[in-house]
């Protein structure tokens, strides 16, 4: 049986606000190669903060995530860096586009980290901006466009270095219905046809229907998983 | 990628960074002065002084403590002699009447000319060596007899070629090459000024001058009850005007053009000696109290007395001009009358020449300190606002090392703008300096690159150094810290 590519180990994280609060409890979970996962809850559930902790955006403060075989707990902040760089792409749930780069510099951004020259970058950059639907707004600040299209720019910049993981948290969050399901849509077609493992958090129950798995958490622990329809 | 980076936020973020920029062209500026404008002056500054001394830089024969480092050292104090007439007497006569300190065995009023003017020439930038030849000469004359006529032996192609002296004359004519040998005088209308006899043109002037001895050390000094009267015949008359002083203020500012005054019988070179050799009881003068030294280009007048400073450890070396400044602001050595006494400069000396340490460096390092601190001031206020953009950076899989270099090359390229404004300003009055000074346009391109890369290291070293700690302060964080909070 082939090895889960992601796999969180009973990781705990909880912040001491007076009292000690735990936002993810002795949480495991295994993601197989190519799994397109949905992980959902209530607000406050704990399912950003565990996935910042599958990204290596934070650390556990017991147990341990392991990406492709890579202990997290083994690796400094350049390391984690250097690891998110070569294999995580992640969407933020506030876009965070670098205000005063354009879509296309945004995009680029992850590319040349990962050493891709920088006319090829710019064309990958540009590839991605116009499947996302955003050809036409390329040279734009993120102030100059709206809530959704700094949605997608960040999804561009999270898919265009075709990472072996893409987290993303509420990706639809800022978009109309439609939109939503669009993107939901180009999610599962990426990870259909390049085998890319998807975990996205989101409280859109209508994102399940893309998903092989679903995770239902609650107070910072995994309450049911649905597996739905082969895949 | 990450330079780029870093060059395109300095752009953008210039206006936000003014602190760092201006901090930065001010220590380019000072940095770039005392590299491009201390060191050298425009062609013809102090020109009748540097021919009177006859030369750019002048070595005097005692050694003064110039420096904390020579007064760590075996030092005693000495004094001139008291028949000193080097120039010295009129530019700092503390020394003369006071004293001063020297390192051990420096103190000699005389030095030995060749094997000086041989050390002297192994620097290129030394075009000509002029010694000082003075003698103590007494008018002889029926009317103040006894009173100051001191023999100096002239070059006058040296005169004319370099100091244009000719242009000095207010009548007769100034000595020319073919005076060589002849009994033959130009005295300075200035001796009436000091209330001496000024003779006419065509006048005979009588000198009574001492025998001249060497005591057991080798020293040089003046027999006063062997003497002889030597006469000349007056060819010309000179004025040296000096600078216009200016004192007053508002409708009431006047201004008086000062005179250097001095009662010197300015006879040829090969006269002089002459007389010497008669004098000394056939010796040829082998020592002499001072010697000019003549530059190709006044622009490197202190970095070059500087260097002959260092080849000469026992004399005193110094820069013409910047010598006559240090008089000028105590009001020498022109005579200073005729200006009511609340307008005459404080006489009282300031410091000894040479004296004061060298505090170029020092106050480098106060002023980098200072705008290092500043820099990093601004751009700590800068990064804590830029957080989120670090973080992100972070998140997207850039190690610490390469956000520090985006931060790093922001703060090099605001500190490089403050080099372009700081060294760009004062290097325009350099190079004015330079063309007068008739240096070719090569050399004033390897001056200003010369200068220019000191400037830049300095500068961008200081920011580096400096902008380190908020680069390292914005990178020690985990990005979902920031992310978070946004």
């Amino acid at each position: 049986m082939e090895e889960p590519i992601l796999r969180a180990v009973s990781v705990t994280r909880a912040y001491h606000l007076g009292e000690t609060i735990y936002a993810v409890h002795d949480v495991s979970l295994a993601i197989d190669r190519g799994e397109f996962v949905l992980v959902t809850g209530p607000s406050g559930s704990g399912k950003t903060t565990l996935l910042h902790l599958l990204a290596g955006l934070d650390r556990p403060m017991s147990g341990d995530v392991i990406l492709d075989g890579t202990r997290y707990s083994r690796l400094s902040e350049n390391g984690l860096a250097r690891l998110r760089r070569e294999k995580i792409g992640f969407v933020f749930q506030f876009f965070n586009l670098i205000p005063h780069l354009t879509a296309l510099e945004n995009v680029i951004l992850p590319l040349r980290l990962a050493g891709m020259s920088p006319a090829q970058a710019r064309e990958r950059a540009r590839s991605v901006l116009e499947t996302v639907g955003l050809g036409h707004r390329i040279n734009h600040l993120p102030g100059q466009l709206s809530g959704g299209e700094q949605q997608r720019v960040a999804v561009a910049r999270a898919l265009a270095p075709r990472p072996a993981v893409v987290l993303a948290d509420e990706p639809t969050g800022n978009l109309d219905s439609n939109a939503g399901l669009a993107l939901a849509g180009l999610f599962r077609k990426v990870n259909q046809e390049q085998g890319q493992t998807f975990v996205v958090v989101s409280h859109d129950p209508r994102l399940e229907e893309f998903a092989d798995r679903v995770v239902v958490m609650g107070d910072g622990r995994i309450r049911d998983v649905r597996v739905r329809g082969a895949r | 990628m990450f330079i780029g980076l870093g060059v395109r936020n300095a752009w953008r973020n210039r206006q936000k960074s003014l602190l760092i920029i201006i901090s930065m062209a001010v220590a380019s500026l000072m940095l770039g002065s005392a590299l491009s404008l201390s060191q050298g002056y425009p062609a013809n500054i102090d020109i009748v002084q540097r021919g009177f001394m006859g030369g750019d830089v002048a070595v005097y024969a005692p050694r003064f403590a110039i420096s904390q480092a020579d007064l760590s050292g075996d030092f005693t104090y000495a004094r001139l002699p008291a028949d000193d007439l080097s120039a010295l007497t009129d530019l700092d006569p503390e020394l003369y009447q006071e004293g001063f300190l020297t390192l051990s065995g420096g103190g000699q009023g005389y030095m030995p000319l060749v094997e000086t003017a041989d050390r002297l020439s192994t620097s290129r930038y030394v075009r000509a060596v002029y010694p000082y030849y003075i003698l103590p000469g007494f008018w002889s004359g029926a009317d103040k007899s006894g009173t100051p006529a001191p023999l100096r032996g002239r070059n006058p192609f040296l005169d004319r070629v370099y100091f244009h002296y000719q242009d000095t004359v207010v009548a007769g004519r100034y000595l020319d090459t073919t005076d060589e040998g002849q009994m033959v005088a130009v005295v300075d209308v200035g001796r009436q000024r000091q209330g001496l006899p000024l003779p006419a043109v065509g006048d005979l002037v009588a000198v009574r001058v001492p025998a001249i001895r060497t005591d057991a050390s080798g020293q040089i000094y003046y027999d006063y009850t062997a003497s002889r009267v030597f006469t000349f015949q007056v060819i010309g008359q000179v004025s040296m005007a000096t600078r216009q002083y200016s004192y007053g203020s508002g409708r009431d500012t006047r201004s008086v053009q000062l005179y250097w005054n001095t009662p010197q019988i300015m006879i040829p070179s090969s006269t002089w000696q002459e007389i010497y050799y008669q004098m000394s009881g056939g010796q040829r003068v082998t020592a002499v109290p001072e010697m000019g030294v003549i530059l190709g280009d006044l622009s490197q007048a202190n970095d070059v007395a500087a260097d002959l400073q260092a080849r000469l450890p026992e004399r005193t070396v110094v820069a013409v001009p910047a010598h006559i400044a240090v008089a000028a602001s105590r009001g020498l050595p022109e005579p200073l009358d005729q200006i009511p006494p609340e307008y005459r400069p404080n006489t009282a000396p300031k410091w000894q020449l040479g004296m004061p340490v060298d505090m170029t460096s020092l106050i480098m390092l106060v002023v980098y300190l200072t705008a290092g601190l500043l820099a990093a001031t601004n751009m700590l206020a800068l990064l804590t606002r830029r957080r989120q953009e670090m973080g992100i950076l972070r998140a997207l899989g850039a190690t610490a090392g390469e956000v520090v270099l985006m931060i790093e090359t922001e703060v090099a390229t605001l500190a490089i703008l403050g080099v372009a404004i700081g060294f760009g300003l004062v290097r325009i009055v350099a190079i004015a300096t330079l063309v007068s000074n008739q240096v070719s346009a090569a050399g004033i391109v390897a001056n200003t690159l010369a200068d220019l890369g000191r400037v830049l290291g300095v500068t961008v070293v200081c920011s580096l150094v400096f902008g380190l700690f908020p680069a390292l302060r914005a990178v020690h964080m985990r990005p979902v810290e920031v992310l978070r909070r946004e």
